[in-house]
């Protein structure tokens, strides 16, 4: 029985996390959390608008954010319960959350050619309570998180026999990390370093240039691919970069606003994105895992896998510099700017499978260690949902928290005055401000006049009176409708206020001209 | 020169008053000459005295009378008299004494001096009457001239040929129109027809059976049907094949090509009439389609194209999927070849053929030497053409080693690489044989490693190809590129094939197979400019395997960018022959449905080619859309609706990726990890490609069967290619010790006899 469950402890870790993934998705499905993020009602709704929309088209896909996620949802989308209820992108991220499990068992049972020390490292990470309310969302973190682990798998792989099908591999999975998130794009440099270092040491220069240029060709495709899409629909390569809805464009105006403080701040940048970490995988283990680099560093013999074992590290290195070079932004509440917000904190969740695995490669061989492992891992998962300090917060899932500060009363509000008021016309509204209003107003896409509807969001900009029966401008400085609104003096004379909601106006026509839009 | 005889036939209806002149006059103008004949009247249903006329000549001249009661003709009479003849030359004459029987010993001389196999006497017409005269020549100018390039008085009745004539086809004629139709299938069967004038006499006696307007129809009628009609493929008879080894005779042209493939299955032609009408029937519904409707059917086919390539992306990728997940091509360890005794090695026999390339036959007989392979059980032919006199004197001036034979071939059409490997073939001793190009350097082990792979891959498997490269790899751009393509090629899409068992396209050398095996498929299609892709799907058609054995061959990668034209040029050119004979009778691929041999064909042969031509067009719409977007963006996005928009934008960026990736994937699994950069010129040598197969498909039209010698031994001028090459090898390319000496070959073959020094 011993030997069947050992042999069998793969086949075990796909059955608890896929039971634990539907659990989850169950129970935050049930409390209508799936779409608490306001970036995930926008994720959900940029796949629809290839669809679904004034102008449908791919390029509705957009620049800022990058398109891998979207392309995948795209087909769950199309249906309109799967699109409203956000399940549509639970198809993404919860086999993503059961595939990195394997990925975490693979790696630590490659490295520590013991199943029950892999097993265990796959426990930390599916028994995390923020990364099980993740899984259930159409979130980023998810699938970065997958094709982050399996690129360190097959890298660790071919590290070992310099089999050039894990090389590709590596690469393909580094491929569709870049086209996931720009942590991505770090990722891609990193492991072409390590791919170079590797491969010299093994062969020499003429060696090493062959292998870069095989995983660089393969692994940088999706980056020359979304900066071709860039120049060719946008007119700029680095349009992604630096347009005006575009995170540089963000930070500006949070420095501007002194909200930026850890930029040219190292030690803050450590501080808080160290903080972030404990939040989403908990203190316990966090400490246990620095224990187990520490054993990695000491007791691992080959210099290789020390070195891909830190690579892990990547995701912590570049949240750190990003937040460092002001690209990034967190707030805790205990640390500057003091917002006593929480906002971005489920950047840390990219360490939780990083945690996973040093906790399980410093559980190898030794029973003890293992008993003792895995009754912290299960002492901190039950933490997670108690009011304690071990999991170093108050009363939360902090994912909860940070979703929260997108989603807020007032926009659900707006929604459902849309909905009621503005279904049979066409309503003009920035999306890259208010896509959470959109998107809970229930309406189909074809009624929204936003930024990427071409010449109807120029027209209507220029000629407020010309497509819409609604406006929705917010107070924010950021948003495009209020620019163009404010210039325009013969607004008043077809647009009369209708009502407000704290941070948002919305004006309805006076006459009856407006082009009529139904749902079917 | 041949015997004086000559069987004399003679069809009479009604000739009573001719017989006894005629009989006489033959009499006096062939006893005279000192010639050996027999007179055969064919009574062709006389209702007069001619048949006992010629019963009361019988005792004094060597005369037979042929009776003859089948359907009244002239034609037919004749050709049941033909059956009777006794000697190898016939003459046949009209009994009504027009022609002088005078004329016969003059004709005869000319087949006798082997000047012709036919002679026409061309009459001048002293007395025929103007309307007949006008309506013959006016005939002879169009049915026969124009229609036939036949230049002789066909109709005439006073004919000499060679009997052995009549056996290589069969005639059909109406009654009248036994002349003509003989006189083409002659021609076309390659017989040389000669004249000599004659006076056409006004007749004497009895009454003409020739009603002019019947035969002129007749005639006229069947000139035009074998115009329409396809020439005959005249096969050699068996004797002419023992003397010059098996081929045929087609419009007027001889073919030897040493093998009993039939036409149906080579490229002779290039196309059957069959495929004529569809490509046609293809042509037509386009052309109304596009009167119809033209927008509407250029988005038709721009989704049926794009639709290809998605496929063609998908398969490729699925084969280099499959390449890498298997391990398809058979491994032999050193260990495996040791435990076989030296004593038990098979005997072989390894073709080269060679065609002025003297300066690579030092290389090419060290690689031999350098085989471990007991010498004793190798057979080693160099297949020289008969009028390469450099090759040969090279040959015979090399201190060759005992089991190599110089093997010249002699000159026929088609002058070809596989004509002169069906030729060897004949002559192979040995249980196995493989090709092996003049510059190829293949691993000293594969002969061993071949023979043990057949052993290991079971009794399906009928040919083992061994994996292709370079030596000279680094000597320019081109060769790195190249050794990159052939990377790809041998070490992923071929394995890819051999795991799905889909026909795999043969290299043109590394070939091996048992001797019997190559007989049964009979060879090589001597037609074909791409003989290995040919043999290699008929391999997959009869239900047999080729597998890929883990051996290299090294080759000498094309270094000049003309001489690469030209080799691309016909490499395209053979695929293109290869698709047209195997789409001749596609039901054969689908005889196993497991395997997919019919759809893995389109894409291997007939997707590869089609995409040469195809991708020039595709990038220049590309580059237009792009470049002149705001005249032309809308047109062009018009012809795109949005499902084929979506596969042609994924194949335009994924498919040309991925197919520059293989390229850089193929080095890499090579271990040529320096030659990945070089990768990135392959867009250029792609359009060398599309280039090449547009000058291909030109060829295809005027010099099907043309086949471009590549220029051999280039890197032999060249010091770092040189060196490159022998680090590579491990040794010197040319051995010292071969130089000019006397030959102690163990045999020289020419023409078919033996003839040992």
């Amino acid at each position: 029985m011993r030997t069947f469950l050992y042999k069998h402890l793969l086949l075990i870790t796909v059955v608890i996390a896929t039971v634990c993934s539907i659990i989850g998705f169950i129970y935050y499905y049930h409390l209508g959390l799936i779409v608490q993020y306001n970036d995930s009602a926008s994720h959900l709704d940029i796949a629809r608008r290839i669809i679904d929309s004034l102008t449908p088209s791919f390029v509705q896909i957009g620049s800022t954010w990058l398109p891998l996620l979207h392309i995948l949802i795209l087909p769950f989308v199309a249906n309109d319960f799967l699109w409203k209820t956000g399940i549509a992108g639970s198809f993404i991220s919860m086999p993503s959350y059961i595939f990195s499990a394997i990925g975490i068992f693979k790696i630590i049972e490659d490295i520590s050619d013991d199943k029950v020390a892999a097993f265990i490292g796959a426990l930390a990470f599916i028994l995390n309570a923020n990364m099980l309310y993740m899984q259930t969302t159409p979130m980023f973190e998810p699938l970065l998180i997958v094709t982050f682990i399996w690129s360190m798998y097959f890298l660790l792989k071919w590290s070992r026999n310099m089999q050039i099908g894990y090389l590709l591999l590596t690469a393909f999975f580094v491929l569709l990390a870049t086209l996931t998130r720009y942590d991505g794009w770090f990722l891609f440099l990193g492991v072409v370093a390590l791919v170079f270092g590797i491969s010299w040491q093994k062969n020499g220069y003429q060696y090493a240039e062959g292998k870069v240029l095989l995983f660089s060709v393969l692994g940088g495709f999706g980056m020359f691919l979304w900066l071709l899409y860039n120049q060719l629909i946008f007119g700029s390569f680095l349009y992604f970069a630096f347009n005006q809805y575009s995170a540089h464009s963000q930070q500006l105006l949070l420095e501007q606003m002194h909200q930026l403080p850890t930029k040219h701040n190292i030690i803050l940048s450590f501080l808080i994105y160290g903080e972030t970490v404990i939040y989403n995988c908990g203190l316990l283990l966090t400490i246990l895992a620095i224990l187990g680099l520490g054993y990695v560093l000491l007791t691992k013999k080959s210099n290789v896998v020390k070195i891909i074992l830190l690579a892990l590290l990547i995701p912590f290195v570049f949240n750190i510099l990003a937040l460092e070079q002001g690209h990034s932004v967190i707030w805790l509440p205990n640390l500057p700017p003091f917002n006593n917000t929480f906002f971005n904190v489920r950047y840390g969740i990219l360490m939780v499978p990083v945690i996973a695995i040093f906790v399980g490669i410093l559980s190898e061989k030794k029973t003890i260690v293992k008993i003792l492992v895995t009754v912290l891992i299960l002492l901190q998962g039950i933490t997670f949902y108690m009011n304690n300090s071990f999991a170093f917060s108050s009363n939360n899932i902090v994912l909860f928290r940070d979703s929260l500060g997108g989603r807020s009363f007032v926009k659900n509000e707006t929604s459902q005055w849309i909905h009621s008021n503005c279904a049979d016309g066409l309503t003009l509204i920035s999306s890259a401000s208010n896509e959470a209003i959109i998107f809970h107003s229930g309406l189909s896409l074809k009624h929204y006049i936003t930024e990427g509807t071409g010449s109807y969001w120029t027209k209507s900009l220029e000629h407020p009176s010309t497509f819409a029966k609604c406006i929705v401008i917010s107070h924010s400085a950021l948003d495009g409708v209020r620019k163009a609104i404010l210039k325009n003096a013969n607004f008043y004379q077809t647009f009369a206020f209708a009502n407000s909601f704290d941070s948002l106006d919305v004006y309805i026509r006076l006459d009856n001209q407006y082009i009529r839009v139904t749902d079917q | 020169m041949r015997k004086k005889e000559l069987s004399v036939i003679v069809p009479v209806r009604n000739e009573e008053g001719n017989i006894y002149s005629l009989t006489k006059r033959i009499a006096q103008a062939l006893d005279g000459e000192g010639i050996t004949y027999e007179i055969l009247y064919v009574d062709d249903h006389s209702t007069d005295n001619t048949r006992s006329q010629i019963a009361s000549l019988s005792n004094t001249y060597p005369i037979k009378l042929v009776d003859y009661e089948g359907k009244p003709g002239k034609a037919y009479a004749l050709m049941h008299g033909f059956t009777q003849a006794t000697y190898s030359t016939i003459a046949m004459i009209d009994g009504d004494l027009q022609y002088p029987p005078e004329a016969l010993p003059g004709m005869l001389e000319k087949l006798v001096n082997k000047k012709a196999d036919i002679v026409v006497a061309n009459r001048i017409e002293a007395n025929t009457p103007l309307v007949r005269r006008v309506v013959s020549r006016g005939f002879h100018l169009f049915f026969t001239r124009f229609l036939h390039k036949i230049d002789c008085d066909t109709q005439s009745g006073l004919k000499v040929f060679r009997k052995e004539i009549l056996s290589r086809f069969s005639l059909n004629p109406a009654p009248w129109a036994f002349d003509l139709e003989f006189l083409i299938k002659a021609q076309n069967a390659g017989y040389k027809i000669d004249t000599v004038n004659i006076v056409f006499e006004k007749r004497q006696s009895g009454n003409s059976k020739l009603r002019v307007m019947n035969g002129s129809y007749q005639i006229g009628k069947s000139a035009l049907a074998l115009w329409i009609k396809p020439h005959e493929i005249v096969p050699f008879t068996p004797k002419m094949a023992k003397k010059e080894g098996e081929g045929f005779h087609y419009k007027g042209q001889k073919f030897v090509h040493h093998t009993t493939l039939d036409v149906s299955e080579s490229a002779l032609h290039r196309v059957t009439p069959k495929q004529v009408i569809f490509l046609l029937c293809i042509a037509l519904a386009l052309i109304i389609d596009l009167i119809i409707n033209w927008h509407a059917t250029i988005v038709l086919l721009i989704a049926v194209l794009t639709a290809l390539y998605f496929i063609d992306l998908l398969f490729n990728l699925f084969l280099i999927y499959r390449s890498f997940s298997k391990t398809p091509e058979v491994q032999i360890t050193d260990e495996e070849i040791e435990k076989v005794q030296e004593s038990a090695w098979p005997s072989y026999t390894i073709f080269c053929p060679l065609y002025k390339e003297s300066n690579v036959l030092p290389q090419f007989v060290t690689a031999m030497s350098q085989l471990e392979y007991p010498k004793d059980k190798l057979q080693v032919m160099l297949l020289l053409e008969e009028d390469d006199a450099e090759t040969i004197k090279a040959a015979q001036d090399c201190n060759l080693p005992q089991y190599f034979d110089i093997v010249i071939v002699p000159h026929s059409q088609p002058k070809t690489k596989p004509k002169a490997c069906n030729y060897g073939l004949t002559k192979a001793r040995g249980e196995y044989v493989v090709i092996y190009d003049a510059e190829d350097i293949p691993d000293p082990k594969q002969l061993k490693k071949a023979v043990i792979a057949f052993e290991k891959s079971g009794p399906k498997v009928k040919c083992v190809q061994a994996k292709l490269n370079f030596y000279n790899t680094h000597q320019n751009i081109l060769t790195r590129v190249f050794t990159a393509e052939y990377s790809l090629w041998f070490d992923l899409v071929l394995t890819g094939l051999q795991s799905i068992n889909a026909p795999i396209p043969l290299g043109g050398t590394s070939n091996h197979f048992k001797t019997q095996d190559l007989r049964s498929l009979q060879g090589w299609d001597a037609f074909n400019v791409t003989e290995d892709c040919d043999l290699g799907m008929r391999i997959a058609k009869k239900g047999f395997q080729t597998c890929i054995v883990d051996s290299v061959t090294l080759e000498e990668a094309n270094s000049n960018i003309f001489n690469w034209f030209r080799q691309r040029t016909r490499w395209i050119k053979g695929y293109i022959q290869t698709y047209l004979v195997h789409m001749r009778r596609p039901g054969e691929f689908m005889r196993d449905f497991k395997t997919p041999l019919f759809p893995a064909f389109q894409l291997i042969v007939g997707g590869k080619v089609m995409s040469m031509f195809i991708n020039p067009l595709m990038w220049m719409i590309t580059i237009s859309y792009f470049a002149f977007r705001p005249f032309i963006g809308k047109f062009i996005e018009s012809f795109y609706p949005t499902p084929v928009l979506y596969m042609a934008v994924f194949s335009l960026i994924f498919g040309n990726f991925l197919y520059l990736y293989y390229y850089m994937i193929g080095c890499a699994k090579r271990g040529d990890d320096d030659l990945v950069k070089y990768v990135f010129f392959v867009p250029v040598y792609w359009l060398g490609m599309s280039i090449s197969a547009f000058r291909a498909a030109s060829e295809m039209l005027y010099k099907p069967h043309f086949w471009a010698k590549t220029v051999h031994g280039l890197h032999l001028n060249n010091e770092k290619s040189k060196d490159q090459a022998e680090m590579l090898i491990g040794r010197g390319l040319v051995d010292e010790g071969i130089s000019n000496a006397h030959i102690t070959v163990s045999a020289v073959y020419a023409d078919i006899g033996d003839i040992h020094h």
